[in-house]
This record gives C-alpha cells, sequence and structure tokens, in this order.
C-alpha cells in the first residue's frame, strides 16, 4: 500500500524537491547512459577508429556520462553553489593530482 | 521545545549533505591517485598477462550496464522518498542493493578469472596497482549495498521519516559517486588499455 501521509513534514520535503525530476525522466536519463555506453564499446572495436581520435572519443563521452549522474542523478545542479564548488574543487584537484603525478615521472602522454 | 528536540533542525540535514559534497570531494582525489598510479605501472607486466591478454570487454561492459541502471533504482528510490511513499521506496533500494551484488559477482568472478591466468596482487606492479584500484572500488561498493540493506531495515522497522530520511538521500549520493567512479575506470582503464 501506498503510504500518503499528509503533514507538513511531508508537503516541506515536497516542497524542496518539486523542481527535482519524474521517474520518466530518470529513465530516459538512464537510456541515454546506456546508449553511450554502447557507443564507448562499439567504437573500441573500429579498426580504423584509434589513435588520438579514439582517446579523445573515450574520454569525451566517459566526460559525458560522469556529468550527467552528477548533475541529474545526484541533483548537484539543483543544489546551492557551496556544494557544486566543494565537489568540483575537489574534481579538479583530483585532475591537478593525475596530470601532476604522471608528468613528475615522464607518462603523461604515454599512458593511453 | 520538546518537538524541536526530537528532530533536527533544517540547517543540520545541509551540513550532513555539505559534509557528505566534502567527503565525496577527498574520495574523487584518493581515486584519482589511485588511477594516476595505476598509469604509471599498466606497463610494467615483469613478464605476467597484461590488459592486452586479460581484460574481457564485453563482460565489463555487461557489469557497468548493470551499475549504471543501480543508478537509476537509486535515483528512483530517492524519488519515492520525496512522493513519501514508502513501499516504492524499499522496492527500489533492494534492486539497487541486488543490482549491487551482481556487480560484486561479476568482480568476484573476474578477479577469480584473472589469478586463474596469472595475475596475482604480487605478479607485477599493474597487478598490484589494478587490484588495488578495482579492489577498492569494490570494496566501496561493498560497504554501499550494506548501506542500501540498513536502509531497507530500517524502512520496515521504523520508517523512513523526513529526519531519517536525509539518510536515503546521503546514501544515494554516495552510491552514485561509486557509479561515477566506475565510468571513470572503465574508460580510463579497461578501455583505454585494450
Amino acid at each position: 500500500m501506498t503510504a500518503t501521509t499528509e503533514n507538513p513534514e511531508t508537503e516541506e520535503v515536497q516542497e524542496e524537491y518539486a523542481d527535482h525530476l519524474s521517474p520518466a525522466n530518470y529513465w530516459g536519463i538512464a537510456l541515454f547512459l546506456a546508449v553511450v555506453t554502447a557507443v564507448e564499446v562499439a567504437i573500441t572495436y573500429i579498426p580504423d577508429f584509434d589513435g588520438t581520435v579514439l582517446v579523445v572519443s573515450l574520454l569525451v563521452l566517459g566526460a559525458v556520462k560522469f556529468l550527467t549522474v552528477v548533475a541529474f542523478f545526484m541533483h548537484l545542479k539543483y543544489e546551492p553553489f557551496t556544494m557544486n564548488f566543494m565537489f568540483y574543487f575537489g574534481l579538479l584537484g583530483a585532475l591537478a593530482l593525475f596530470i601532476a603525478v604522471l608528468l613528475a615521472f615522464e607518462a603523461l602522454f604515454d599512458s593511453f | 521545545m520538546a518537538i524541536e528536540a526530537s528532530q533536527p533542525a533544517a540547517s543540520t540535514l545541509d551540513i550532513r549533505k555539505t559534509a557528505m559534497w566534502a567527503f565525496l570531494a577527498s574520495e574523487l582525489m584518493f581515486f584519482g591517485g589511485l588511477i594516476s598510479t595505476f598509469l604509471l605501472y599498466r606497463a610494467r607486466t615483469n613478464g605476467g598477462p597484461g590488459s592486452e591478454e586479460l581484460f574481457d570487454i564485453p563482460f565489463t561492459s555487461v557489469s557497468s550496464f548493470v551499475l549504471l541502471m543501480s543508478s537509476l533504482t537509486m535515483v528512483l528510490a530517492h524519488n519515492a522518498w520525496e512522493r513519501n511513499d514508502e513501499r516504492q521506496l524499499r522496492l527500489w533500494l533492494v534492486a539497487t542493493a541486488s543490482l549491487g551484488m551482481v556487480f560484486l559477482g561479476g568482480q568476484f568472478f573476474e578477479f577469480s578469472t584473472f589469478v586463474h591466468e596469472g595475475l596475482k596482487l604480487d605478479t607485477s606492479p599493474f597487478g598490484s596497482s589494478f587490484y588495488l584500484l578495482t579492489g577498492f572500488h569494490g570494496a566501496h561498493v561493498a560497504v554501499g549495498v550494506l548501506m542500501l540493506s540498513a536502509m531497507v531495515i530500517i524502512s520496515y522497522r521504523v520508517g523512513l521519516t523526513k529526519a531519517r530520511g536525509m539518510n536515503v538521500e546521503l546514501v544515494a549520493l554516495y552510491w552514485h559517486f561509486v557509479d561515477i567512479i566506475w565510468i571513470v575506470i572503465f574508460t580510463v582503464v579497461y578501455l583505454l588499455q585494450v
């Protein structure tokens, strides 16, 4: 049975998340993510599709999936600036660490 | 007042969510370090098997799809909580935990196959860095499954009210984070190395 308690607490919660997407939208986003994953796998099997083009394509497709999940499933696009700043600061920190380590060992361009 | 004492204030809940985002940001740097280490050592196989001989992309693609779909079921659980629909909430939480366990089963199978083919933790720097990275991710998934199971039990025993419902939101953030880390691992560690 579906619980539909009507009280101020519930109304407050529903108001707070009123701008979030509907279940149908979430299914649509999941379909999009599945298609992008299929494209990622498919392009690795195309013989002439290699080298820099393949690396850049896979990194771009991966970034699209990453940001889609963060924005819509994690609802970061609806969160205040502080939370966005915190997460993207961590992401930039991770990228900086990644580049610094690989540059330090002169391995950045040999890694892919 | 008694009511204020028994229910966390809105600002307290926001602090919990902010703290979770800060934790996830620190986790990003943690996994950034592990991925960098893997890329440094990926070619040092010490004569043992490397990524091209071992990686089974179709199998890992299915695992990735399973984890991706668990993010869908998690967001549907969160949506059910927003609508105060406890039955749907439980259903989607159980579905998410189940998909997480399927993913873990796949990882166990993959590790078993790799060990059988000669890649152990101490075989080579490639093996050590691969198992360290994917093993830590798997441990995060296992922790997530435990938290989801706890949510289901709490839902049956006392219900997931707004005060406890923030836990659904925090667990959802953690679970989606596990998914986005796998998106990076699948692209950088698997697809770009074969």
